[in-house]
């Protein structure tokens, strides 16, 4: 990130993001709102990006590094792609992180036992 | 970036602007493609499993609400529409926090200058209504009123940059397209008058009072609001503009001005975030402010023409912290002015057509504001 950036670590004033008042509920579970909430904050946050790669983009075309008719018909070479799938796996598992950790514990056999009987245990001095 | 309107709006970066950018295309997105589908859902589904245990219609927009906050498409519209809301809000405080000690050190520098045209005048004993208090209106952290660090302009600011949002640059660079739009029906009605003392009543940061300003420039004018932050802001804002307002904080129910002392007063959107309490008393302290032959001109929020309609509208109500706007629909003004002490046969009710484009009206498809006058 450019050095002209001002954001400061910790802000001198800090202006709340909350406004007062009850905050309304529209789906069953309210859990389900706050999910969509964070959902498109990144959605946000990827259209900021896409903005700035697309500013990258015009930047270096105008400088005449290269052109983005370069970029549109770039092709990777097969280490490039190998490299890359790899790399999107990963990505997908992160984000996905949260939808597989069941499989997970099954596939590792590092199943704990129910979190209620473990406090019980300690309670009772088993542990 | 590209500058400021005026020295009291923060220097945008790149990634602001991109966040801006995001929140416009969403609402654009929202009320383009995804608002349509309510009326749908609402006519393929709601209408015929109404009837079936009915045997009639949904007839008000109370049944019609109890029936669509169920249906998972205007759930999923509801909770996006709010979210756009809570984020046009925090796109604009970005930037702005960020620069707040500044911009706050440039108005204190620039509040009542000897070379200023206008003047600020504030009182911070002045109590606060409650329908500015008990919830931030349009879900503006902080709402009009608070103050997040001495001298703040903040709540000016964030409104000035949200408003830009609101319904995407519907209303001008200068955010001043209400005031031009009273101005334009006032000079079509009144062609000949030349209002020589006008109050703006809850002018917030002055943007309407500006086009009022600027339209009759030999007026003496005034703004007012019980927000101090937004007052600074529409002070320091105006002089910067060029355009000499008197700004003062005081609640339109009851002002300090002396009887007779305007020959105009209005208001733009500003009916619908008081209360019917408040409302008979703003309509009778502009009666006693003005002179004989002076005109009242209350303009307000469109509310729609028919109960699928007004539900929509009602969406603010109860996602939009504008508690108080549902009651507007169907509101007899002229008995609530005849309530705060004007006769009946000086009064008229007018409606007025925005040019917004679809994509500038997240609620429905039509926009008439309504517009209560009367003539003293």
């Amino acid at each position: 990130m450019d050095s002209n950036r001002k954001t400061p670590a910790r802000p001198p004033i800090r202006v709340s993001r909350t406004a007062k008042g009850q905050r309304p509920q529209n789906f069953q579970d309210p859990a389900l709102d706050k999910l969509l909430g964070i959902a498109v904050s990144l959605a946000g946050e990827v259209s900021v990006l896409r903005d700035r790669v697309d500013t990258l983009e015009r930047l270096i075309e105008k400088s005449g590094l290269f052109t983005r008719k370069e970029i549109e018909s770039f092709e990777p070479g097969a280490d490039a792609r190998t490299e890359r799938a790899a790399d999107r796996i990963a990505y997908i598992e992160r984000v996905l992180l949260a939808a597989h950790r069941e499989l997970d514990e099954i596939d590792s056999g590092r199943v704990a036992r129910p979190l209620d009987e473990i406090i019980a245990d300690y309670a009772n001095r088993k542990i | 970036m590209a500058k400021p309107l005026h020295p009291f709006l923060p220097e945008l970066q790149h990634d602001d602007v991109a966040r801006l950018d995001f929140v416009k295309s969403l609402r654009r997105f929202l009320s383009t493609r995804v608002l349509p589908g309510n009326a749908k859902v609402y006519e393929q589904r709601v209408i015929p499993r109404f009837r079936a245990t009915h045997g009639r219609e949904p007839a008000t927009r109370d049944e019609i609400r109890a029936e669509m906050v169920r249906e998972p498409y205007y759930q999923l519209w509801s909770a996006l529409q709010r979210r756009s809301q809570e984020m046009l809000w925090e796109a604009a405080i970005e930037p702005i926090q960020r620069e707040l000690p500044e911009l706050i050190k440039k108005a204190n520098a620039a509040v009542n200058r000897p070379d200023r045209r206008g003047s600020l005048r504030l009182n911070p004993d002045l109590p606060l209504p409650a329908y500015n208090t008990e919830m931030d209106i349009h879900i503006q952290p902080g709402g009009y009123h608070h103050e997040w660090a001495n001298d703040d302009i903040a709540a000016g600011a964030i409104y000035e940059i949200g408003v830009g949002m609101y319904m995407p640059d519907a209303w001008g660079a200068e955010g001043d397209y209400l005031g031009q739009l009273a101005v334009a029906n006032f000079r079509r009605a009144w062609p000949d008058r030349k209002p020589r003392r006008i109050l703006d009543m809850g002018c917030t940061i002055g943007s309407s009072t500006t086009a009022w300003a600027r339209a009759f420039p030999e007026a003496e004018v005034h703004g007012i609001d019980v927000g101090a932050p937004v007052l600074r802001y529409a002070h320091v804002r105006s002089e910067a503009l060029g355009v000499p307002i008197h700004f003062s904080q005081q609640n339109a129910e009851a002002t300090e001005f002396e009887p007779g002392s305007f020959d105009l007063v209005v208001s733009q959107i500003l009916i619908h975030e008081t209360s019917l309490r408040a409302m008979p008393r703003i309509f009778a302290e502009s009666r006693r402010l003005l002179a004989p032959g002076g005109l009242m001109i209350h303009m307000d929020i469109p509310r729609g023409a028919n109960p699928f309609k007004q539900f929509m509208h009602d969406w603010e109500s109860y996602n939009n912290n504008e508690g108080f706007a549902r009651f507007m629909t169907g509101l007899d003004l002229e008995a609530v002015a005849v309530e705060g002490g004007w006769q009946k046969d000086e009064l008229s009710v007018e409606r007025v057509i925005p040019n917004y484009d679809k994509s500038q009206m997240a609620y429905g498809d039509e926009y008439p504001y309504t517009v209560l006058i009367g003539n003293r």
